[in-house]
């Protein structure tokens, strides 16, 4: 009986932890790394150095 | 609208049709006009002492503010910043900095110069052109990490606001830059000649690829060519390969490659040969080349005695090239 005992509460222990993270997962993106993705788009500017092109020779 | 566009900034020379970008993903032909997408936004920003350039003969001990953005006109297997000289700015995390903020940056960090530096900064020209000479009227130095890959025009617009240059010369055949690097050699011979002539202090990187460019004649070669071309002053820094990028399957460079190498460089006359990334060799340090005595004495970037003094050696007064003082 006490063996039974045990065993349920080491099962409820460890459905309870997996329970708990799966409800602290949205909490994880508050404190996570900032988020990658496409930066910015740079202002433009013009370049320098660069001819225009009908006239390309080839 | 012109239909193409070609940039002129380096020796790829590329065509671009509107919506195109240039083999360095940085420059774009937009709507008739070729645009710069790296303009004040760069990836990389960090204070390095400026032995880490290589620079040994300028301003020993100082701090450079450094700076780079994402892109490359070269495309070298053993890149160990590929993580942005091979992408897009796009696909790195960039920062929002002017040049007149670059310049505040690295007066209120305390440093004594500016490196464009890490990807190429070929590839922002226009960013390094604008903040360079704003460098200059608050009396900071530029200095230019780069591998040289310029065309004579955009070099000698820059030259006057560029003071000093880590150049890597890479090999001495085109074979090799072709393979190594996607790219053409005799443009960078012609622009060293160039930045020297212009008044640029420069001080080049061998990097040592075992079975690549290691073998006695590649270095006695190159050797030969800078005594030749640029004299025995010019520093030489032979620097040790770590498997990076796409040449995992290598091996560091031997210890013993690279005093091969300072050996060949001192026999062929050249004065300043150093050895990088090996703690403790005689070529971390700089001697006298008329007096053979310890001037500058190094480990990694810390110096540990400085025998220079008004840029000449304390022991003899040889005059010692380099940048001493600003």
């Amino acid at each position: 009986m006490g063996k039974q005992l045990m065993e349920r509460r080491d099962f409820l222990k460890r459905m309870g932890s997996l329970f708990l993270g799966i409800m602290c997962l949205p909490f994880a993106r508050l404190f996570g790394g900032k988020e990658k993705g496409p930066a910015r788009p740079a202002p433009m500017k013009e370049a320098m150095h660069y001819t225009s092109g009908d006239n390309l020779a080839g | 609208m012109p239909k193409t566009i070609e940039c002129q900034l380096c020796p790829r020379a590329c065509r671009l049709t509107d919506g195109q970008r240039g083999d360095c993903r940085v420059r774009i032909h937009l709507d008739g006009k070729l645009q710069t997408l790296v303009y004040v936004n760069p990836c990389s920003v960090h204070v390095d002492p400026i032995e880490k350039k290589p620079l040994f003969h300028v301003l020993p001990q100082t701090g450079t503010f450094s700076i780079a953005t994402a892109g490359c006109n070269l495309h070298c297997k053993f890149c160990q910043n590929w993580q942005i000289s091979q992408r897009a700015p796009e696909e790195t995390h960039n920062y929002d900095l002017p040049p007149e903020k670059v310049v505040s940056e690295a007066i209120r960090s305390g440093s004594k110069s500016i490196s464009y530096t890490y990807s190429d900064p070929i590839v922002f020209y226009e960013y390094t052109y604008d903040t360079a000479r704003l460098a200059h009227e608050k009396k900071l130095l530029n200095i230019w990490v780069t591998a040289g890959y310029i065309n004579e025009k955009p070099l000698l617009e820059i030259a006057p606001y560029i003071d000093a240059a880590n150049v890597d010369l890479k090999g001495i055949t085109e074979d090799y830059y072709r393979r190594m690097s996607s790219a053409t050699l005799a443009p960078v011979l012609k622009a060293l000649k160039i930045m020297q002539r212009e008044g640029i202090w420069i001080e080049l990187t061998n990097l040592v690829v075992p079975t690549w460019n290691d073998s006695k004649k590649d270095i006695s070669d190159l050797c030969q060519w800078i005594a030749d071309n640029l004299g025995p002053d010019v520093p030489l820094h032979f620097s040790r390969f770590w498997p990076q990028h796409q040449l995992k399957n290598l091996p560091p460079t031997p210890p013993k490659t690279l005093s091969m190498a300072w050996e060949i460089a001192k026999n062929k006359g050249l004065n300043y040969v150093y050895v990088g990334n090996v703690p403790g060799h005689r070529g971390n340090s700089t001697f006298c080349p008329n007096d053979n005595k310890l001037l500058i004495q190094r480990i990694g970037y810390q110096i540990l005695a400085n025998n220079i003094v008004d840029g000449k050696c304390k022991f003899c007064q040889t005059k010692i090239p380099g940048i001493w003082k600003i």
